[in-house]
């Protein structure tokens, strides 16, 4: 009870002195708007999606569309609304993907067979310089357009990204006098790795995962618009933002809002991992160490 | 030396390895190869004749050997839709794409570098959190968007200050320079802005990192302004961090300016590859990932030699 | 050259690291400034030589033989590097430029300040290496082909190459081995002396500053908290951090013989 009671106390620690700063502050107020409005979309969006309306089509922002319409007369504010969703699901997963890859593959690389740490820095360095894109194109081949596509190609590269970004620390922490100590004292491999490394580089997975997460709301955008992405039908930035390419003759201004939403979405994104390492850092946050 | 061997060894290695997932990639299909590529309201007959053109009735190795030893070669296949060989196919769109992103990396350079040296140098604290702000929203803004918003502003028939054309490559191609050089221009300033934004950052960490050792210290300990000591010291020693991020920024655009190819309808290498998967051209695909994972890898190679070439403290182990 | 901070103050990101530091340098003086890692010592060192970081603000006055050095721009500053105050660092195997050799390392100060023709370049830097005690074969050579005593020679000599009336050491032989600390410390005071400048010591070891300092002022969390001769400091400390400090010095000395002492901060 205490323990989860003491946790608690850290979480509200880390987020009040991320609040205190004006880049935590905008960050956790975005990311919190967009999982409010992702969870509000689920039940209701002011037009349905699939409500077309053959009267109204390009329609320019006015008090009954704010957004305007698209091409087959559908609310675009109602499908930024259910995009952002999508993203949110593909934003989780990606980092989730991405932070177990990267963590295995750390886990690898410090790892006290020659054999299997020498290969995994051979194969990371091999194959890091391959693009997310093409990665996503090959995948693209046998899956089509899908979310999986984007999760599993940003999770793959932001992975060894992560990997080769977070060895020297990890390398550091492994062979550092208490991992010694505490093999002698015989913990495994993994208790090792869990509790005396993962700690150590836990600052660099962070920041590492939030910029995943950015480059994965741009990545989607991206995919998407190349046809390898969200397949049609189905909500996400990106798919607005694609859509908004046709308005761009018809009502120019229209073409502004969904590529300003990623845009401060990924801001968010980005700098909520420095504010999240900031404040997590004991160094930095005196309130923590009395926690 | 040793280092040498070893690396290209390991580049040996990677080729392989990409070959085969470029190649099982395509076997794992969910379903079977020719009649993807023969699209739905194919008859059995023309399913059939590709299987056989394609050789797909073979076992798994011997289809992986036959076709890594037209590799060897310098054959790539051919594509279906036009029976071209993917390599002269490839080779047309270099055309467009490598004039583009050597634009778009000089205009990203122009862009990076000198606004990455002032965010170092800058003195107020208003100053820095500007450029701050400057590099983090220039590292969101999707490229789609970045385009739209230089085709709004300064697009022939569409912009605010209507000066440049955005209707796609001239269909005469390079045989009239000018009008292919003026298509370009837009899309690589769009490509210039978003990379340089990325520039910016990476000049100002390694500048950061430069600092961190003491070294712009000592040199203006000695004499040297601080603007001085940052831009004749600190970039010098900040070069090989920076030609690796050119480096491999420049290989990284050639699939990174896909969206931007296909926005302003520039026939590149990205675009293309696209074009060829949306027509489900697997063979053309397949010689084209592969000519691109190799490509990326032969950038990945040289980075990593012109870094210690570059780097007096680096060559210094391996003797 | 004679200097005088007062109610210097440092602060970096609204954190005040200096608080109201009054320091009087004499002219030929040595003078050393001790205090434990973290109490703000190399900030004034930095301070100064106008080599901290943008975003630092620097309160109350330093004046160098009548000129003030606080808020000065950075040309002006630049033009007193090198030529009026050098300065010796505490790592030089990193903060030497790891692309110059060392000839052209120790020009450098000559070059930015004065405009002398090739040969007489080479003949000042000959002179200064000789002086340095840097063998002459070693003029071609690279930092990271250096030892970590000739590095340090070579920081001194860039220092010294273009006669500067005051000399600022921070912590110079912290990351030198015992027995080099000594020749360093010994090469440094001599050098100081044969040319008439005054000298601000930096360390956090008592033991060094015995030898190279006839005044020393104790610094802690920021603040003076004593000052007087060395030798008298380190018969009896007033203050509290000063009696650590000398306690530590005094159990260092014991371990000297074994040479373990890497004291890397």
């Amino acid at each position: 009870m205490t323990d989860t009671a003491t946790r608690m106390r850290r979480i509200r620690i880390v987020l009040s002195s991320m609040w205190r700063q004006p880049a935590g502050k905008y960050s956790l107020t975005v990311l919190g708007l967009w999982i409010a409005v992702s969870l509000v979309s689920l039940c209701w969006t002011p037009y349905d999606l699939m409500e077309t309306d053959g009267y109204h089509v390009w329609q320019a922002p006015s008090a009954s569309h704010w957004l305007g319409t698209d091409g087959t007369g559908a609310d675009v504010f109602s499908w930024l609304m259910a995009g952002s969703r999508t993203d949110l699901v593909i934003v989780v997963l990606t980092v989730l993907f991405s932070a177990a890859l990267g963590l295995l593959l750390v886990a690898a690389m410090v790892s006290r067979s020659g054999a299997l740490a020498h290969g995994s820095v051979v194969a990371i360095d091999a194959l890091i310089s391959i693009p997310t894109v093409l990665i996503a194109l090959m995948l693209a081949v046998p899956m089509g357009a899908s979310v999986a596509v984007i999760v599993l190609a940003c999770g793959f590269g932001y992975g060894l990204n992560l990997a080769r970004v977070a060895r020297p620390q990890a390398l550091l922490a492994a062979n550092s006098m208490y991992v010694e100590s505490a093999r002698a004292n015989g913990a495994s491999a993994p208790r090792v790795f869990l509790t005396h490394v993962v700690p150590n580089i836990m600052p660099v997975v962070v920041v590492q995962c939030s910029l995943s997460a950015g480059t994965a709301v741009l990545a989607e955008s991206g995919l998407t618009y190349l046809g390898v992405g969200v397949p049609s039908g189905v909500p996400s930035w990106g798919h607005s933002l694609a859509t908004s390419v046709k308005f761009i003759n018809i009502n120019p201004q229209t073409v502004l809002w969904p590529g300003l939403l990623v845009t401060l979405m990924v801001v968010a994104l980005n700098l909520f991992g420095d504010a999240l390492r900031d404040a997590m850092d004991p160094l930095a946050n005196p309130q923590l160490r009395r926690a | 030396m040793r280092y040498l061997l070893r690396r290209l060894a390991l580049f040996v290695v990677a080729l392989l390895v990409i070959s085969l997932v470029v190649f099982l990639a395509l076997r794992v299909l969910p379903g079977d190869i020719a009649t993807i590529m023969a699209g739905l309201n194919a008859s059995p007959e023309r399913v059939a004749a590709l299987r056989d053109q394609l050789g797909l009735d073979r076992p798994l190795s011997e289809q992986y050997g036959s076709w890594i030893a037209g590799l060897l070669h310098g054959d790539l296949g051919t594509t279906m839709l036009t029976g071209q060989s993917v390599a002269a196919v490839v080779a047309t769109r270099a055309r467009i794409t490598f004039p583009l992103i050597i634009l778009g990396l000089l205009v990203a350079l122009a862009i990076g570098i000198p606004l990455g040296c002032a965010a170092v140098l800058a003195r107020k604290a208003r100053t820095r959190a500007f450029f701050q702000v400057l590099a983090v929203i220039g590292g969101a803004v999707p490229a789609l968007w970045g385009g739209l918003l230089l085709i709004l502003l300064f697009a022939k028939g569409s912009g605010i200050l209507p000066i440049l054309p955005a209707t796609g490559f001239p269909r005469t191609g390079w045989h009239t320079p000018g009008q292919a050089l003026l298509a370009l221009v837009l899309p690589a300033l769009t490509v210039g802005i978003i990379v340089g934004a990325s520039i910016m950052r990476y000049t100002r960490s390694a500048l950061q990192s430069v600092a961190s050792t003491g070294t712009i210290e000592m040199a203006m300990a000695c004499g040297m302004t601080r603007t001085d000591a940052v831009l004749r010291v600190g970039l010098r020693l900040a070069m090989p961090q920076l030609v690796s991020v050119v480096g491999l920024t420049f290989a990284e655009m050639v699939t990174g300016v896909m969206v931007i190819e296909n926005l302003f309808a520039l026939p590149g290498i990205g675009s293309g590859l696209v074009d060829d998967l949306g027509h489900r051209d697997l063979v053309a695909v397949q010689g084209e990932l592969f000519l691109l994972a190799a490509f990326f890898l032969v950038i990945g190679l040289l980075v990593d030699l012109t870094h210690r070439a570059l780097d007096p403290r680096l060559g210094a182990n391996d003797d | 050259m004679a200097v005088v901070t007062d109610r210097l103050g440092i602060a970096i990101a609204g954190r005040q690291i200096v608080k109201d530091v009054h320091l009087e340098i004499h002219d030929g003086q040595r003078v050393g400034l001790i205090g434990s890692s973290g109490s703000g010592k190399s900030m004034i060192a930095r301070a100064m030589m106008g080599l901290l970081p943008p975003g630092t603000d620097v309160s109350g006055t330093i004046d160098l033989n009548g000129e003030q050095v606080v808020g000065m721009r950075d040309a002006d500053l630049a033009a007193l590097r090198g030529a009026a105050v050098g300065m010796v660092f505490q790592n030089p195997g990193i903060s030497l430029n790891p692309l110059l050799t060392v000839g052209q390392q120790i020009a450098l100060p000559l070059r930015l300040h004065y405009a002398l023709s090739r040969e007489e370049l080479g003949q000042r830097v000959r002179a200064m290496m000789t002086r340095a005690g840097l063998p002459e074969e070693l003029i071609d050579r690279r930092p990271h082909q250096l030892s970590g005593g000739q590095q340090q020679r070579v920081g001194i000599a860039c220092a010294l190459v273009a006669s500067p009336r005051l000399i600022i050491a921070d912590e110079p032989t912290t990351a030198l081995d015992s027995l080099t600390q000594r020749q360093i410390v010994d090469l440094l005071v001599s050098l100081v002396d044969e040319a008439g400048a005054s000298m601000l010591f930096i360390t956090h070891d008592f033991s060094v500053l015995a030898h190279a300092t006839q005044y020393c002022y104790v610094l802690d969390a920021g603040r003076i908290v004593e000052h007087g001769a060395t030798a008298a400091l380190l018969e009896s400390p007033a203050s509290e951090t000063g009696e650590r400090l000398v306690m530590a010095a005094q159990q260092l000395t014991l371990h000297r013989g074994k040479g373990d002492d890497d004291g890397r901060a």
